[in-house]
């Protein structure tokens, strides 16, 4: 509570400071704001799990700027509905400082979104499907793998882009981590090679690994590979692009405990699957495809393991890089359920103010 | 004057090794090669085929910029959307916004269009600092070549006599071509010209020639069929007989007005290695001249 006050103090209070700076440097003392919002609109088959209906998927609000010389700041506050009660819940998604000022390396401290995989880092409104792969929701839940933390990242001198990034963290995710002694910490450690095939294509080879104590304080283990190839070519690079990503994870849970407190018996480890593809075929126009597969537990009491089969198609408009209209269908196949899954849903994706570039 | 131009080249290349400059375009790569000679060892990151406004940041554009000594863009906003994301990535302090090695050379460009009034993104893709694409005005690029060289200066002081006179050998070489470009102009009966994006603002205006609409409705949006019909008027109304339309847009909107007033199309790059034969800055504006000169 004391820091929503603190933040509110701070977001409302922005405009007086820059009454006391003069006029013409007002502008550039006040951090770039932004508001992403997202609506869905959704029917499916499956009234019990995903009732139909329009809602407001997510309202991200960002501040970004330049603190001094040596550090950049950034909050992005997320409003999104409960998924229990329905009602909104507003919630720091990020906020974290960066240091720049190091060569080769570059250091970031506060509440971040992990670098595990292709998509954990990535925000709702910039995933390439309307929800995140089962490679990262059926192993951190639909929030993904975000922990207060302290990230070092090193470019490393090589001929290709070699990135490393080591992240310790409080280890609080509620699926894979939650340890019932506090303070525990985890870690991940993330490493990325993207290579130019030519002046039109990349191949990129992501791998993560990570650990941290679990509710049965034994040491959870997360390992992840994704490899994407990535065409746009540098003529008329406007109007078409493809880009095809394989990804797997793995979470070995060990001696977890289940929602009353007792150890989970024959536990099984969660493995997930995911290939998409996306093919923009006009200035505008994309349309995608997404399968995977995951053996995972329905629910935090991991009771009850699953076979989950997903198959996804994307068509997209994307008239500016500002708004997006994008019509999905699900096809879902849950072994603990009797009849096929089907589900659609349309989403408008708003961006508003100052919108930060989107990741290669 | 040939030998001038090597006598100073091998004065330049003795003793110091090259520095690395990074620039964000290839049009301003061959401009700061002119300027620096076998002192400077060029890379760009957007190719000339590409648009400057929608290029990706990848990856490998950060590799290069970690191990650059100087930085040069075009500014007033062209490389917003991706070289923020690139300079960050580079993890490279010298080269940042505010680093020694960073040089925004749109802060000394005189800019048209600089937006006075209020703005916003109902108006498309509006640079509110003023049009970017300064660099295809050969004066303002010879009036602002004296910042680049003092950057370069500034990085390798021991150097200065030798950039000072390649400054003075690409300054003659430029009010050269530039009077002859007048003269070749000045001769083209069509003064008013249609392009596909505001790109050619400068250009035109330098010559004398006067830019009556875009194949866009609005900057960054795609063409639509009311406007491409509202073009075909205009054409017919002030007798337009002339479509430049950049190398890195598609051509099919262009083509379809062309057959409606009978006006000529010509491809024209608007980077340097936009095209074929434009490896150069002097050949850039050359093609564009040819260009203009085929709508006669």
């Amino acid at each position: 509570m004391r820091f929503f006050a603190s933040l509110y103090v701070f977001v409302f209070s922005l405009p007086i400071f820059a009454f006391e700076i003069p006029a013409k440097d007002s502008a550039r003392s006040n951090p770039d704001m932004g508001a992403n919002i997202l609506l869905l609109g959704q029917s499916s088959s499956n009234q019990t799990e995903n009732p139909n209906g329009l809602s407001l998927q997510e309202l991200e609000l960002q501040l970004s700027a330049s603190i001094d010389p040596y550090w950049s700041g950034s909050a992005l506050l997320a409003v999104e509905p409960d998924p229990a009660t329905g009602e909104y819940l507003i919630e720091p998604e990020e906020v974290f400082f960066e240091n720049l000022g190091m060569p080769g390396v570059s250091a970031r401290i506060g509440k971040q979104k992990l670098y595990f995989g292709k998509l954990n880092t990535v925000h709702s409104h910039a995933l390439p499907f309307i929800d995140l792969p089962l490679t990262v929701s059926e192993i951190f839940g639909e929030e993904g793998l975000n922990e207060t933390a302290v990230s070092v990242s090193y470019l490393a001198k090589a001929s290709w882009y070699l990135e490393v990034i080591g992240q310790v963290f409080n280890a609080e995710n509620e699926r894979v981590f939650a340890s019932p002694t506090t303070g525990d910490i985890g870690g991940v450690l993330y490493v990325k090679n993207l290579w130019d095939l030519n002046n039109s294509s990349t191949f990129e080879w992501l791998l993560s690994g990570g650990s941290g104590k679990n509710k049965g304080d034994e040491t959870s283990l997360l390992l992840n590979s994704a490899i994407t190839y990535k065409w746009r070519p540098s003529e008329g690079g406007r109007y078409t692009s493809f880009s095809a990503t394989a990804e797997y994870s793995y979470a070995d849970l060990k001696s977890t405990l289940d929602g009353t407190g007792n150890p989970v018996p024959n536990l099984e480890a969660i493995n997930a699957l995911s290939f998409w593809a996306v093919c923009q075929f006009a200035q505008v126009w994309s349309v995608q495809a997404r399968t995977e597969v995951a053996k995972s537990y329905v629910d935090d009491t991991f009771l009850q393991q699953a076979d989950l089969k997903k198959h996804s198609l994307l068509i997209g408009f994307v008239p500016t890089h500002f708004s997006a209209i994008r019509l999905q269908y699900d096809m879902l196949d849950n072994s603990l359920n009797a009849d096929l899954e089907h589900r659609v849903g349309l989403q408008f994706n708003f961006s508003m103010g100052a919108h930060p570039a989107h990741a290669y | 004057m040939i030998h001038i131009i090597l006598i100073l080249i091998c004065s330049l290349s003795t003793n110091a090794k090259p520095i690395g400059v990074v620039t964000s375009t290839q049009t301003l790569a061959s401009i700061v090669k002119m300027l620096g000679g076998d002192n400077v060892k060029v890379e760009f990151l957007s190719r000339g085929t590409e648009d400057p406004h929608y290029v990706e940041a990848k990856p490998s554009f950060m590799v290069k910029v970690r191990d650059a000594d100087m930085v040069v863009v075009v500014g007033l906003e062209l490389e917003k959307a991706w070289m923020d994301d690139v300079l960050t990535g580079s993890r490279n302090p010298k080269v940042m916004a505010n680093g020694k090695g960073f040089l925004d050379v749109g802060h000394f460009i005189p800019a048209l269009e600089k937006v006075s009034g209020s703005l916003d993104r109902s108006q498309g893709d509006v640079h509110p600092l003023g049009n970017p694409h300064y660099y295809l005005d050969p004066v303002r690029i010879k009036d602002v070549a004296p910042k680049i060289t003092e950057k370069l200066i500034e990085l390798i002081p021991e150097k200065k006599s030798g950039f000072e006179n390649l400054q003075k050998v690409f300054a003659g070489t430029m009010d050269k071509k530039i009077l002859e470009w007048r003269r070749r102009v000045q001769k083209i009966k069509t003064k008013n010209v249609i392009t596909y994006h505001k790109t050619l603002v400068y250009f035109l205006d330098r010559f004398g020639l006067s830019l009556k609409s875009t194949i866009e409705p609005k900057p960054g949006i795609p063409p639509t069929a009311s406007h491409s019909l509202e073009l075909v008027k205009l054409a017919k109304s002030d007798n337009i007989r002339c479509i430049l339309n950049e190398s890195h847009f598609e051509t099919v909107a262009a083509q379809r007005i062309s057959k409606e007033i009978g006006a000529h199309v010509s491809v024209v790059p608007t980077e340097v290695g936009g095209l074929p034969g434009t490896e150069t800055y002097i050949e850039l504006i050359e093609k564009l001249v040819v260009g203009l000169e085929a709508c006669q």
